[in-house]
């Protein structure tokens, strides 16, 4: 083997992917060629780190929220199988063509940029869209779910349907289903009802030229009404109306 | 023993809770490790992975019995991810503010500075130099590659494996990875050059 063949073969040595004849034929070059046992080494270095890297903790957290998410998900296909009733084929074809136009403007709304949040009188938002609001007057966004008061120097991104990732400032929240709000640093908090959720995350020095850091890093929420859970990456609280906690830095929330 | 896949998807068909739970925990290592390494995000990566399964319960009516339960739910989360992925690249600063930009006129995206002072995507403090290379790296290398080697490595799936859900030939795959080791063997070695260099 030459050196070019070899040099082509070198991942498939280091991942281990070589069958037994073609590994001993690349081996026994490598082990006579220094370049190319240099080579083996900075690859095989390299996969050494890849493999090194530590794998997610599995979080019983993590299976509850997408359990969860899969029931709901199930409930939801049930209600709308029992909402389908046995009707005469006259009254299905009217159906059938209501149906349809239905579905055709459902998915162009789908498809529209920004069907999940609009802004009152504004340019619908979308998700991967970060919202900022510097003006006294709040701004509300609005979502299937309900919806979020932008206050002063409030800053989210919209992440997909009613979810939003709270940067800085403070939201209100009006949930008729569900809405999650995420702060950076691993808080969450889904809010069924009405609730104030703030992060303490300030910019100092904000210009292009020094760029911002950050003094605190809570997350806040009191309900007002209706309930919500306060989700850190070290716990959860279950929150009534009335009551207000925070997530602290490490991610445990406190009443 | 576990139990079947396609006993585990007639169950999960039949709406069954704890068929649910045996599925999630069945995947939850390799693929929450797959999206993380993906889109780099933790938060997104957390949110992808629920919408995985939310999406395995809205679909399972066109799931077919010969495929693998595995490939496919890993097809769902991969297409997740470059949606997501699609909509940062187009991602726009929305002021809702007559003036919402600097004094200069400059809107500032603090997304990135707010992203690299996130923890570690395992959740605990950083691992080393290595790892912090190794994030840079990967985050470097073109969508393809990095899916490629993601799955092979993170979530230990086969070429085949990768194929279907890449939905392209073996050999292409095993390039992509290959490739892939050999553009962050070029990386990190650059990287150490250059702190050489600066010592």
């Amino acid at each position: 083997m030459k050196c070019d063949d070899v040099v082509k073969r070198i991942p498939e040595l280091v991942l281990d992917e070589l069958d037994v004849e073609v590994r001993r034929e690349v081996t026994a070059h490598v082990e006579s060629c220094g370049a190319c046992r240099a080579e083996r080494e900075r690859q095989g270095g390299a996969v050494a780190i890849l493999r090194g890297a530590p794998d997610i903790e599995t979080s019983a957290a993590r299976r509850d929220d997408a359990v969860k998410a899969m029931m709901a998900a199930r409930d939801e296909l049930v209600e709308r199988a029992m909402m389908a009733r046995p009707v005469r084929w006259r009254v299905r074809a009217v159906a059938g063509l209501a149906a349809a136009a239905l579905m055709a403007a459902v998915a162009w709304v789908t498809l529209a940029p920004g069907a999940s949040w609009r802004v009152d009188g504004r340019d619908a938002v979308r998700p991967g869209d970060v919202v900022t609001r510097q003006e006294s007057a709040p701004l509300t966004l609005a979502c299937d779910e309900g919806t979020v008061e932008l206050e002063r120097s409030a800053r989210v991104e919209v992440l997909g349907r009613a979810r939003l990732r709270l940067f800085d400032g403070t939201i209100r929240v009006s949930a008729r289903g569900e809405i999650t709000v995420l702060d950076s640093f691993g808080g969450r908090v889904v809010v069924t009802g009405r609730a104030v959720v703030e992060s303490d995350r300030r910019a100092v020095g904000s210009n292009a030229s020094e760029p911002p850091t950050f003094s605190g890093d809570s997350l806040r929420v009191r309900i007002e009404s209706g309930h919500g859970v306060l989700r850190g990456a070290r716990g959860e609280l279950k929150l009534e109306a009335g009551e207000k906690a925070r997530i602290d830095r490490d991610g445990r929330p406190v009443h | 023993m576990l139990e079947s896949e396609s006993e585990l998807i007639r169950r999960c068909a039949r709406g069954e809770d704890a068929a649910y739970r045996e599925l999630v925990g069945r995947l939850e290592r390799p693929l929450i490790n797959f999206i993380l390494r993906y889109v780099g995000d933790p938060h997104l990566a957390e949110d992808i992975f629920q919408e995985a399964f939310v999406r395995v319960v809205r679909t399972l009516g066109t799931f077919r019995p010969e495929a693998s339960l595995t490939t496919w739910i890993f097809t769902i989360a991969r297409n997740l991810c470059l949606d997501h992925l699609k909509a940062k690249r187009r991602h726009r600063e929305v002021s809702m503010d007559a003036q919402g930009a600097d004094e200069r006129g400059q809107v500032i995206d603090f997304r990135e500075i707010l992203r690299s002072a996130l923890p570690a995507p395992d959740g605990r403090a950083a691992s080393g130099e290595d790892q912090r290379r190794l994030q840079e790296a990967l985050a470097q290398l073109g969508h393809a590659k990095r899916e490629a080697l993601s799955l092979r490595v993170f979530a230990g799936l086969s070429y085949e494996e990768i194929a279907s859900i890449a939905e392209a030939p073996v050999g292409t795959v095993k390039f992509r990875v290959h490739e892939a080791i050999q553009e962050l063997t070029r990386r990190l070695a650059g990287g150490t050059a250059a702190r050489a260099a600066e010592a």
